[in-house]
């Protein structure tokens, strides 16, 4: 278990009476691990369109899709 | 042609032709058709998309130029051309080690453009990268993690 190396990690309530960092506090750290994780994910999957296996119809249809008048 | 296989897949290369070995093909999030295209046209860009996907031969979408492509030096866009080498058709296309990113469709425009391509958009380039890393550095923690826990289930014998 990693020992509090502040006061003022104790103060916020982080670590327990004997200056363990508690179990709750390692869960948040966690969790917000995750969300972090799941949003790079997301942002990953956002960028580009994979269009290598359309077929030549589909892929003209896509482009025409992002036809825009001059 | 220089040897790209070392280069981290998410760095642009600045080769003036697209590598004869099979690439995935992403079209950019801010992607537009700039220009109407005749079905020609049209027909080629599918047969583009298709060469890139098997590492075919696109000699015939290249025009060959005596002066430097100052777009592909500064930007590392290189361009192809749609409906034979003289069209103003031109397809801006960024390369990498294992994918090709369409980013416009449009006339000679960004080429003649002081500085060139300086009206091409970069936030999608720039996200499509990232993403590339990102993906990377996940598929190596993944792999990391599985041996870690293979070499957990299976320790070695002490001698």
């Amino acid at each position: 278990m990693k020992r509090a190396t502040s006061i003022s990690t104790a103060t916020k309530g982080r670590i327990s009476r004997d200056g363990a960092v508690t179990k709750a506090e390692q869960d948040r750290k966690r969790r917000a691990r995750a969300i972090l994780d799941h949003v790079e994910a997301a942002k990953a999957r956002k960028s580009g369109r994979d269009i290598t296996n359309l077929s030549p119809d589909e892929l003209i249809a896509d482009l025409l899709r992002h036809e825009v008048s001059v | 042609m220089s040897d790209t296989s070392r280069a981290p897949i998410w760095e642009p290369l600045d080769l003036s032709e697209i590598e004869r070995k099979p690439k995935t093909v992403f079209r950019d999030d801010e992607f537009v058709l700039a220009i109407p295209l005749t079905d020609r046209q049209r027909r080629d860009y599918a047969a583009i998309v298709g060469l890139i996907r098997v590492g075919g031969d696109l000699g015939p979408y290249y025009r060959r130029s005596t002066t430097a492509d100052r777009l592909l030096t500064t930007q590392k866009v290189l361009h192809l051309h749609l409906g034979g080498a003289g069209s103003d058709a031109i397809l801006y296309a960024v390369q990498y080690p294992e994918h090709v990113l369409l980013v416009r469709i449009d006339t000679h425009i960004h080429l003649d453009d002081l500085p060139p391509g300086r009206r091409l958009p970069v936030l999608g380039r720039g996200r499509f990268q990232a993403s590339l890393k990102t993906a990377r550095e996940e598929a190596a923690r993944n792999m990391a993690n599985a041996k870690a826990r293979l070499a957990a289930r299976n320790p070695k014998p002490k001698a």
